[in-house]
């Protein structure tokens, strides 16, 4: 096993690479920069001085190195204006548009996208775990169909749609707004147990919107998996000679047929954080989804870059991840497969 | 009695990972002259392919000796289990592909005081695993289902190989 982690580590490190690279390309591929466009306002609005504050700032943040070298400054292998100061020392730039450094702009808001969709994540895993074990071994029983219908209506509904549902839903029903991820008065404030509560209560509805067409998706797969693994010999073979179905279930067929649902971990993650976007515009919830939007549209590379990077890393640490779990689950040897280099 | 050592080849392989893991790791970490969060993050895993070659280097010295008596490591690391004391043996499958070919098998076997881990790499591998599973069998010991899969797979891949 250790081997294999350390092959595996070994293959995400270029991988992780080429995508800052690729990363850092798209951020550059449009023309112009966050300050042309800045100063190209300035200019229609009749400042003679733009121009010669445009190079002054252009020099000052890189922006006049050749892109190689903005991205080695960026990444930390070479000394920028500040000497070496980049994301391997844990500096993620400048804000352009915020005037702050990244990480002071992102931090909070990814703490709570991350508290989200960690929370969105175990939602998805508690509904469709049991719904999918039970749609299989019930199958076209009453509650197969029901929860099956429920699943396509999951599946079809746009999350903002369901979002601007349940908005109205709870304020005309319950009298609440559930906007926001908590109570304006304790935006701001360190952390308490009020805080915390508020956060819990306004977190219920986000998650339900975000988790539903994940939840559908994974009801889907591993009822089909569930299935096709009860259909086998082995499972028949093991019901005549008398074994406990409850048993039966538990040790063999579930645990074939959760491979496709830990492989899933890997894509989960990142569509976590960047599918929420445009639920979070709708609810007003302060996430990294709207500002990752934002800081694209306004070409704030450095703010943008670093969101992009964030969420490669996250896709590559889930498949990393999803990996390490298939191979604790199921390390058997693949048809036509090689063994024994 | 049998005794089994990593062909040279093998262990080239696992070198250059080590090698190349070390260097990718300590490029950025020496460019970058900090040690902030991202880069202890990298020296440890700087640190994981060091061990990974450290275990390559005992693996060159060491020898495998398979008897009637038992199984042992003969080397800086020695172990010995003999049959009578085996508890478990386990033969998993690991590959770093998407498609799951060309992979490796890795052989456990457990005694009371530790166990003894080894790799489809080694030499005349399948005679070591033929008398492993033989002994254990002729003790009563069963092997899990995902070994005995695998056990069989094996041999029907080298059948057909054959």
């Amino acid at each position: 096993m250790f081997g294999y982690v350390v092959q595996r580590v070994l293959i995400m490190i270029p991988t992780l690479l080429v995508v800052s690279i690729a990363t850092f390309v798209i951020i550059q591929a449009p023309p112009g920069d966050y300050l042309s466009n800045e100063i190209a306002e300035l200019l229609e609005q009749g400042d003679k001085a733009a121009a010669e504050k445009l190079e002054f700032l252009r020099k000052e943040f890189g922006l006049d190195k050749p892109m190689l070298e903005q991205y080695a400054v960026w990444l930390g292998v070479w000394p920028g204006t500040n000497g070496y100061s980049g994301i391997l020392q844990g500096d993620l730039g400048w804000s352009f548009e915020f005037q702050q450094p990244v990480l002071d702009v992102v931090g909070d808001r990814l703490l709570l996208s991350f508290v989200l969709n960690f929370v969105t994540i175990l939602f998805v895993y508690a509904v469709s775990f049991p719904i999918g074990v039970y749609t299989a071994v019930r199958q076209y029983s009453f509650g197969d169909h029901a929860m099956t219908f429920v699943g396509y209506i999951g599946l079809a509904t746009p999350n903002f749609l369901l979002a601007l549902i349940l908005l109205f839903l709870a304020k005309t029903w319950f009298g609440v707004s559930i906007g926001g991820l908590m109570d304006d008065e304790f935006i701001g404030q360190p952390m308490s147990w009020d805080k915390f509560v508020s956060v819990m209560q306004h977190l219920v509805v986000p998650v339900i919107v975000i988790g539903t067409s994940g939840t559908a998706g994974m009801i889907r797969r591993l009822r089909a998996n569930l299935l096709d693994e009860l259909q086998k010999q082995y499972v028949v073979t093991a019901r005549t000679k008398g074994m406990r179905p409850t048993r039966l279930l538990i040790k063999y067929p579930l645990r074939m047929a959760l491979n496709p649902f830990v492989a899933d971990i890997g894509n989960l993650l990142p569509q976590m954080i960047s599918g929420s976007a445009i639920v979070a515009v709708v609810m007003s919830l302060p996430t990294s989804g709207p500002m990752l939007v934002h800081a694209l549209q306004s070409q704030d590379q450095y703010l943008a870059g670093s969101f992009l990077l964030f969420l490669s890393f996250l896709t590559v640490i889930g498949m990393f991840v999803s990996d390490l779990l298939l191979a604790v689950l199921d390390p058997r040897i693949r048809l036509g497969a090689e063994a024994g280099r | 009695m049998s005794v089994h050592h990593y062909p040279p080849h093998s262990l080239l392989a696992d070198y250059a990972r080590a090698g190349v893991g070390i260097v990718i790791t300590a490029v950025p970490l020496i460019a970058s002259g900090s040690f902030g969060v991202v880069a202890m993050i990298i020296l440890a895993v700087m640190m994981l392919f060091l061990v990974y070659g450290l275990r390559t280097l005992l693996r060159q010295f060491t020898q495998i000796d398979v008897s009637e008596i038992g199984i042992r490591s003969i080397g800086p690391v020695a172990r010995a289990i003999t049959w009578d004391e085996v508890r478990k043996v386990s033969l998993r499958y690991y590959s770093t592909r998407r498609d799951r070919q060309k992979g490796w098998l890795q052989l456990s076997v457990k005694g009371p005081k530790g166990s003894i881990a080894l790799d489809s790499q080694l030499d005349d591998f399948p005679t070591v695993l033929e008398t492993i599973f033989r002994e254990v069998s002729e003790r009563g010991i069963s092997p899990d289902q995902t070994t005995l899969e695998n056990l069989k797979l094996y041999e029907d891949n080298r059948g057909k190989a054959a």
